[in-house]
């Protein structure tokens, strides 16, 4: 909550004791002050864009969203796990935590790409489920303007974004148990 | 509910209570201010439901009476009139009562509520009948008790919005009457305080309800004490209660608990790194004694030689290395007291948290009563339930996690397995069903059997629904044995009743009691006698932080296997694995139990048979009764691990368990018992028939990344991959296990991928074999190097498409035959 928002609303809520005269004028101003917070608020996405860290797999660039980015680890702590399908490269230590990393061009069925290393980790966040995705090199933070943002439909993959970045799905990226089996 | 019972579920109550308290109280304040917040209501209404619920099913009658009235009193609650200021008192007083209650609780004593008649009445819900009945005074004091009710009557109306003149007189007759108590006890102070509430009632003004509910309270401690003549004088008020000096239990959030346990978990593996670096350090120190020892040698050969001058220059500098010696070992001596009372703290640390992640069975098993009373109601039966293992301590995520597959059990054994009475005496059996729930401790395990005396499990109808349902075929299921066709009851999709009741179609099916089960590395069977029983039995361990877990090589890999799922480690000499009906078994106590390889199990490419002559270490896993012996490479010890689930992307991963970080930081996959036993065939099953050999291919990489990335995609086209970290490793692997195409990059520490190829064709045996360098360097002069030492593809990395190494790889498969590399 940003200040102004909450001392309207502090204000709202508290007035139990405050005389009825006073009362009944104050409301009136809150209620204005609130209402152009909630617009505010409701607007400011829209404005500001998204903000995404992206970053390169198979030579192609993607990117999420950077609020659900856990942690970026280096590569060179993963370690592979036995029998692991393709999709799955290993898994790597994230903080206090034990979390899958996945290969990104397997989950999107992807059949090219190079094959050259890949240096880092990006350690996503989703709804509380932690996963690994492997990339060749990191960009950084980047700001899209909603203006440019394309829906790129039901996949896992939610919009293209100039300058060929694809910003990824989380919630639909994997489950690859589902299509793997 | 018995006395030992309750002190052990007590904390839970009560805190839980507590939290009930604070919402219904914030709830009833929030419906004061604003009454049309429907939300808040139906918050407030379901908390005091639910606080009701768990009184009644610990026998604590007043604690319930208490809550039930609140209930009642916002059960009447009409948003267009508001929340009368005396509901509202009466409410919050109830809430004040209750607190007390659970504070004499705490302190260990009876959880009594004071004043309870009076807070009933307050709330609108006075004493029941019955309890009337059993208060009644002596027929004596029946006049004022008769003056009080009629008093409590017209109370009661001037509570409500009433005209002018009507409430005037009302309360004007009422004063009048209240006068007249006066004369009854004249010792108490109640009387007057009632005759003049009411006049001021009468006057009219901006507190009425206030002033009607001071009276109402007035009145019901009058009633109070006529109906318990003996004590006319006012009680005293109830004797603040002691804080109490036990400890008192505090809810902490299963989250920050497994937070703890986490962090823990990374202190005790920095805690056997200092151990390791403590021992490392006084290696270091015992090489500099004895190199001191030497060169004292020397000095004296010096002082023979008779150079003095280097001598005592010598002798100088050689005193200076002893002081730095004797410095190193009392900081190694250090190191090590450290890292022992580092270990000391940590294994107390561990031991606490372990305790406090520990809480009784009771929590999970005293619901099964409301339950069962409700199910049992809704259909018509008559079940007795007994509980037993209440006192058993598991591990709070063991117990949350079992709660629901266990009322589905209880629900299911109810619904399902209990007959109704009228069939049950027609079968002779008495009318009412038996249901036990029963949790014993077995080792680090625990088992939950719930078991009832019903009509067994038709196993034919399990059958059909399996064979409805697509299953398995009908051949199959027919020639199933009834014990195995009673565990497709845990198939998802099966439903036994041919009708799905409401009760135990909510959506969770025996299936998601397996799913649980297996979550927490556990079983679920099922086991029946027609007509006699059905018993359901749930294993899981007892706890789900660290545990013991014996680490195994599986290729060049390390994997777990939790211990409580390995029996035994046996080492089987050559000629013990012999076959039986196409399956290879292994000789284990007289009997003949399945045996695998474990990285045959997990279609992995090993090297287990290689090893001749020596003895091969296998395991004895037991997984719900069923034993199989699964071999390994080599068995490296056991360690204390705390294993991560991967999260539900990698429910299609079922052999894998979760993923733990050894003591040495490593990350390794930990194994599904169950899984892996599920997947050793039993003897006489066809399929389990070793199919072909896969063409091998030799992947070298120092990159772990590349290397997985290449393993994957050779995997996916059906080459079985052996994977090694530079070139020395790759030339071990490949003389030992073979391979029929070698993929290496040229850069890699030991030896380079340009050497391992020169190596691999100056071999008469071995040349023949195909090398592929994948390398990152595009220059002219690398490629005609790679040329040069003999290898047969080249492929520049960034370049390289994942078709392009499939087809060269293929390309050069020789046709199916001897393995080169392998001996013979």
């Amino acid at each position: 909550m940003t200040g102004p928002e909450r001392d309207a609303a502090g204000e709202l809520g508290g007035q139990g004791d405050v005389p009825a005269q006073r009362d009944f004028e104050d409301r009136e101003r809150i209620l204005k002050e609130r209402a152009a917070v909630v617009a505010r608020v409701r607007a400011e996405p829209r404005a500001a864009g998204m903000k995404v860290l992206a970053f390169t797999v198979g030579g192609e660039k993607y990117a999420v969203e950077v609020k659900a980015v856990f942690q970026v680890l280096d590569a060179s702590g993963l370690f592979s796990l036995p029998a692991s399908p393709p999709w799955l490269l290993g898994a790597v230590a994230a903080r206090t935590r034990v979390v899958p990393v996945l290969d990104l061009q397997a989950l999107l069925g992807l059949e090219g790409g190079g094959m050259s290393d890949l240096s880092k980790i990006v350690v996503i966040s989703d709804e509380g489920e932690l996963f690994g995705l492997a990339v060749e090199e990191l960009i950084g933070q980047e700001e899209i303007d909603s203006e440019g943002l394309r829906r790129a439909g039901e996949g896992a993959i939610a919009f293209f974004a100039p300058d060929r970045l694809a910003v990824l799905n989380l919630s639909r990226l994997g489950a690859p148990g589902s299509r793997s089996g | 509910m018995d006395r030992e019972t309750l002190t052990q579920i007590w904390p839970v109550f009560s805190a839980e209570t507590r939290e009930h308290l604070s919402s219904l109280s914030s709830g009833i304040l929030e419906l004061e201010d604003d009454p049309t917040r429907q939300k808040v209501l139906d918050g407030v209404r379901r908390t005091a439901h639910s606080m009701k619920g768990s009184a009644g099913s610990l026998g604590l009658t007043e604690l319930e009476q208490l809550a039930h009235a609140i209930e009642g009193s916002l059960a009447r609650f009409d948003p267009e009139e508001g929340l009368a200021r005396a509901t509202v008192t009466a409410a919050l007083d109830a809430v004040e009562a209750i607190e007390r209650a659970l504070e004499a609780g705490d302190a260990g004593g009876e959880p009594e509520v004071p004043r309870l008649a009076e807070i009933l009445a307050a709330l609108g819900s006075g004493p029941t009948p019955s309890e009337v009945c059993g208060a009644a005074g002596p027929p004596g004091s029946e006049g004022p008790l008769a003056l009080v009710e009629r008093l409590e009557l017209a109370c009661s109306e001037l509570l409500r919005p009433l005209d002018e003149a009507a409430r005037r007189f009302r309360a004007g007759a009422a004063a009048e009457e209240g006068r007249a108590l006066l004369a009854l006890c004249p010792g108490s102070p109640l009387p007057a305080r009632i005759a003049e509430g009411f006049a001021r009632l009468a006057e009219g003004g901006t507190d009425g309800a206030r002033v009607a509910a001071a009276v109402a309270g007035d009145l019901v401690d009058l009633r109070t004490l006529f109906e318990r003549p003996a004590a006319l004088a006012p009680a005293p008020p109830p004797a603040p209660v002691p804080p109490p000096n036990a400890e008192r239990s505090v809810r902490v959030l299963s989250s920050s608990l497994d937070s703890l346990t986490r962090e823990l978990e990374l202190l005790s593996l920095s805690e056997s790194r200092h151990r390791h670096r403590a021992g490392q350090v006084k290696e270091v120190e015992e090489a500099i004694r004895e190199s001191v020892r030497s060169l004292e040698r020397v000095g004296q050969a010096l002082r023979a030689a008779q150079a003095e001058e280097a001598s005592s220059d010598f002798s100088l500098v050689l005193e200076r290395l002893k002081t730095q010696a004797a410095r190193l070992s009392r900081l190694s001596r250090e190191a090590a007291r450290d890292a022992d009372g580092q270990r000391l703290t940590g294994a107390l640390l561990r031991e606490d948290l372990r305790a406090l992640r520990m809480v009784s069975a009771s929590v999970a098993l005293e619901p099964l009563r409301r339950v069962v009373r409700e199910v049992a109601g809704r259909t018509g039966k008559e079940v007795d339930l007994s509980l037993s293992g209440g006192e058993v301590r598991l591990d709070r995520r063991v117990v949350d996690e079992v709660r629901d597959p266990l009322l589905h059990l209880v629900r299911n054994a109810v619904d399902h397995g209990i007959e109704l009475p009228g069939v049950r005496e027609r079968a002779g059996k008495p009318p009412r069903g038996q249901l036990g729930v029963k949790v014993e401790l077995r080792g680090t395990r625990v088992g939950v059997t719930v078991e009832d005396d019903g009509a067994g499990l038709d196993v034919n109808a399990v059958r059909a629904a399996a064979v409805r349902g697509g299953v398995l075929g009908p051949e199959v299921a027919a020639r199933m044995t009834d014990s195995e066709a009673a565990q497709l009851v845990f198939h998802p999709g099966l439903s036994t009743s041919a009708s799905v009741t409401e009760i135990s179609g909510r959506g969770v099916g025996l299936d998601v009691v397996k799913d649980t089960a297996e979550r927490l590395q556990g079983t679920v069977s099922v086991s029946y006698e027609l007509g006699r029983f059905t018993r359901f039995e749930l294993e899981v361990p007892v706890s789900l932080s660290a545990s013991a877990a014996l680490l195994v090589k599986l290729g060049r890999e390390v994997t777990a296997f939790p211990s409580d799922n390995v029996a035994r480690v046996l080492l089987l000499r050559e000629g013990e694995v012999g076959t039986l009906a196409g399956q290879a078994t292994v000789r284990v106590d007289g009997v003949e139990l399945p045996y695998a390889s474990l990285s045959a199990v997990l279609g992995q490419a090993g090297s287990v048979s290689r090893v001749r002559g020596r003895l091969r270490p296998a395991l004895l896993l037991s997984m719900g009764g069923k034993r199989v012996v699964l071999g390994v490479e080599e068995v490296l010890g056991r360690q204390e691990l705390v294993v991560f689930s991967l999260g539900a992307r990698l429910s299609g991963v079922p052999h894998l368990a979760g993923a733990a970080v050894l003591d040495d930081g490593r990350v390794i996959g930990v194994l599904a018992a169950g899984e892996i036993v599920r997947r050793v065939k039993p003897a006489g099953d066809s399929s389990a028939r070793s199919v072909p050999p896969r063409p091998r291919v030799l992947v070298a990489d120092d990159s772990l990344t590349t290397r997985s990335v290449v393993k994957s995609l050779l995997e996916i086209a059906g080459f079985a991959v052996v994977a090694a970290a530079d070139g020395e490793e790759a030339w071990q692997l490949f003389t030992t296990v073979g391979a029929q195409v070698v993929v290496t990059d040229v850069q890699m520490p030991r030896l380079n991928g340009f050497d391992l190829t020169r190596r691999i064709k100056a071999d008469p045996f071995l040349r023949q074999t195909p090398v592929v360098l994948i390398t990152s360097l595009d220059s002219p002069e690398d490629r005609a190097l790679g040329l040069e030492a003999g290898a047969e593809g080249y492929l520049v990395k960034r370049e390289v498409e994942r078709g392009q190494l499939l087809e060269l790889v293929r390309q050069l498969v020789p046709e199916r035959g001897a393995i080169p590399g392998s001996p013979a």
